[in-house]
């Protein structure tokens, strides 16, 4: 962790800094569990501080399914006690949770339930699709969180889509990688 | 579930700060402080009584203090007390609350402060905000992939919607009337007279979601002190006791769920709570309910949950203005989430604390219902109703 203190006491500030200094639009403060921002970003009594994190992230047992999501292919996870089928996987998905068996799914599904998306992905991760989904891919027991492009917003319920692959444009976090457009 | 602890364990008192975007020179520690010291005063009890604090705070990204307990009880003084923190997401101020009726029902203490707090509103970016709340449903799955609480919230009741019926004109109601409740709440954060065409014209930020379907994020603080009744002062109004408590879990991710439109958690929980209070219809026999309104939809959700409405019933039962302050149920009174505020570590405390002082008859003029109540309901959740926690409180003469 690197903190870097940019500014010193209040009596040390300068009117700038106090008030008027612009925010930039990354900087405003959260209002809302909505996306509502603030520009009347006065600042109180205190110091402004940068953390930055440097987090070295770990597949671990999820690996199989990220490293599929690069590729563009569904790689789920059967249960071979209960034989249900996740994707998302469930290395654990009941109580007699037996050993995993990875298994790559066609990759094809149909949207559930969708909403509109946008804004930006974490980590730099650039835009966000235009759509979010939950999509019930074929073979898999559960739903899939994945953006949905392709239907200028929501995508409506029903509607069948496809897993795509980035391609030579890898995302800062696999995740970002679940991205899926009308088949 | 059977009642296998002491039902003589009451919330005595308790206090807290406005929920607010502070930015008025004060700190959490001034908040933790004010709240806390009050709920000792309000109780009735000496701070010599407490002998163990039960903090509760989401995230430590929010106040860069990891392990805030033994700080919280040194700020009031209370440094020799055992100490612990409860996290559970947005249900982390009633787990605490959970936390204190177990140690004392249980006899490992007699007197227990919990203190709630979040400084989510004014520390961080809104960007910086969104991503860490991101990272509260499955991180590296969903929060890593751009996942936010509204979208998954938006998600799941879109689903509601398609099964139910339910429709936004209904949900919108709950917006609006959590925000007029909270204009008798000196507390509240965001006091507002809105309509439904208000909520229905504001901008989309998920759909259904729109702006003023969606709740606030506050900075804020809230302490009550919970004790068994013989602790309880000699004073002129009812003791309030924990007559029930349940607590269960859903998967993490609305996909690995059976029906991710239902709040299954928030019904065993509410389940459990209930048998322990000897409830057999919450619907028939609750008074009032603080529960847990992140969102207009979800608190149709959480009704329905609850028992307090039917199955896919709760949106016209809140258009017909059943959960009104004058309809047969009120429902955040102090205004929810929506009207009061969310500082996740506090919320589920300042219910206590709103719960126990509307069975006793002495919570806010103009909030406080002219009918006298036996038994409210607190109810909180993490993610998106992930972590249930819900409570049922009963005055006692």
């Amino acid at each position: 962790m690197r903190v870097r203190r940019e500014s010193g006491n209040p009596p040390a500030w300068t009117a700038e800094q106090r008030n008027e200094r612009p925010v930039p639009a990354n900087r405003q403060t959260g209002d809302s569990n909505g996306s509502e921002t603030l520009s009347d970003a006065r600042r109180p009594a205190g110091s402004t501080i940068e953390v930055a994190l440097r987090y070295d992230h770990v597949l671990g047992v999820l690996a199989p399914y990220f490293e599929g999501l690069l590729a563009g292919r569904a790689v789920a996870s059967t249960c071979t006690d209960c034989g249900r089928t996740w994707f998302p996987p469930r290395p654990g998905c009941c109580s007699r949770s037996g050993p995993v068996r990875w298994i790559t799914l066609a990759g094809t599904g149909r949207v559930v339930a969708g909403t509109s998306g946008g804004g930006a992905l974490p980590f730099g991760g650039g835009p966000a699709g235009k759509g979010l989904a939950l999509v019930a891919l074929d073979g898999a027991d559960n739903l899939a969180l994945g953006w949905v492009d392709g239907f200028g917003g929501a995508p409506p319920e029903g509607a069948r889509v496809r897993l795509v692959t980035t391609g030579d444009c890898a995302p800062p976090h696999p995740a970002q990688a679940a991205r899926y457009v009308p088949e | 579930m059977t009642n296998p602890v002491s039902s003589d364990v009451c919330v005595l008192g308790g206090s807290a700060v406005r929920f607010a975007r502070r930015r008025d020179g004060s700190s959490w520690r001034d908040w933790v402080r004010e709240a806390g010291l009050g709920a000792i005063e309000d109780a009735g009890v000496e701070a010599r009584d407490v002998d163990a604090v039960v903090v509760a705070t989401e995230s430590d990204f929010f106040s860069l203090q990891i392990a805030p307990a033994p700080v919280v009880a040194a700020e009031l003084g209370l440094d020799r007390c055992e100490t612990m923190r409860a996290e559970n997401g947005g249900a982390s101020g009633a787990t605490a609350v959970r936390a204190a009726h177990a140690l004392v029902a249980s006899g490992l203490a007699r007197c227990v402060l919990v203190v709630g707090f979040e400084t989510v509103a004014s520390h961080l970016g809104g960007d910086d905000v969104r991503m860490l709340y991101g990272m509260s449903f499955d991180a590296e799955i969903e929060g890593f992939a751009g996942a936010t609480p509204v979208a998954l919230y938006a998600l799941s009741m879109r689903m509601h919607m398609s099964r139910h019926g339910t429709t936004a004109e209904q949900f919108a109601t709950v917006a609006a009337r959590n925000r007029a409740n909270a204009c008798a709440n000196p507390l509240a954060h965001k006091p507002m007279r809105i309509n439904v065409s208000d909520v229905l014209a504001s901008p989309v930020v998920a759909l259904p979601y729109r702006r003023l379907d969606c709740s606030l994020l506050s900075d804020g603080a809230a302490a009550v002190v919970v004790a068994g009744a013989s602790r309880a002062p000699r004073i002129e109004r009812p003791r309030v006791r924990i007559a029930g408590s349940g607590a269960a879990t859903d998967c993490p991710r609305l996909g690995d769920r059976m029906r991710p439109e239902r709040f299954d958690a928030k019904a065993r929980a509410a389940r459990d709570a209930c048998a322990m209070a000897g409830v057999r219809s919450a619907a028939d026999e609750i008074d009032c309910a603080e529960v847990y309104d992140a969102f207009s939809g979800a608190e149709v959700q959480a009704l329905e949950a609850l028992g307090l409405a039917p199955e896919g019933a709760g949106g016209a039962a809140c258009e017909a203005g059943e959960f009104d302050r004058d309809g047969r149920l009120p429902v955040n009174l102090s205004g929810g989430l929506l009207g009061q505020g969310g500082a996740p570590g506090a919320t589920g405390v300042v219910q206590a604390m709103t719960v126990q002082r509307l069975l006793e008859g002495r919570y806010f003029e103009g909030a406080q219902p002219p009918r006298p109540l036996r038994r409210g309901i607190v109810d909180t959740h993490g993610g998106v109703c992930t972590s249930a926690v819900v409570q049922v409180f009963e005055a006692v003469e």
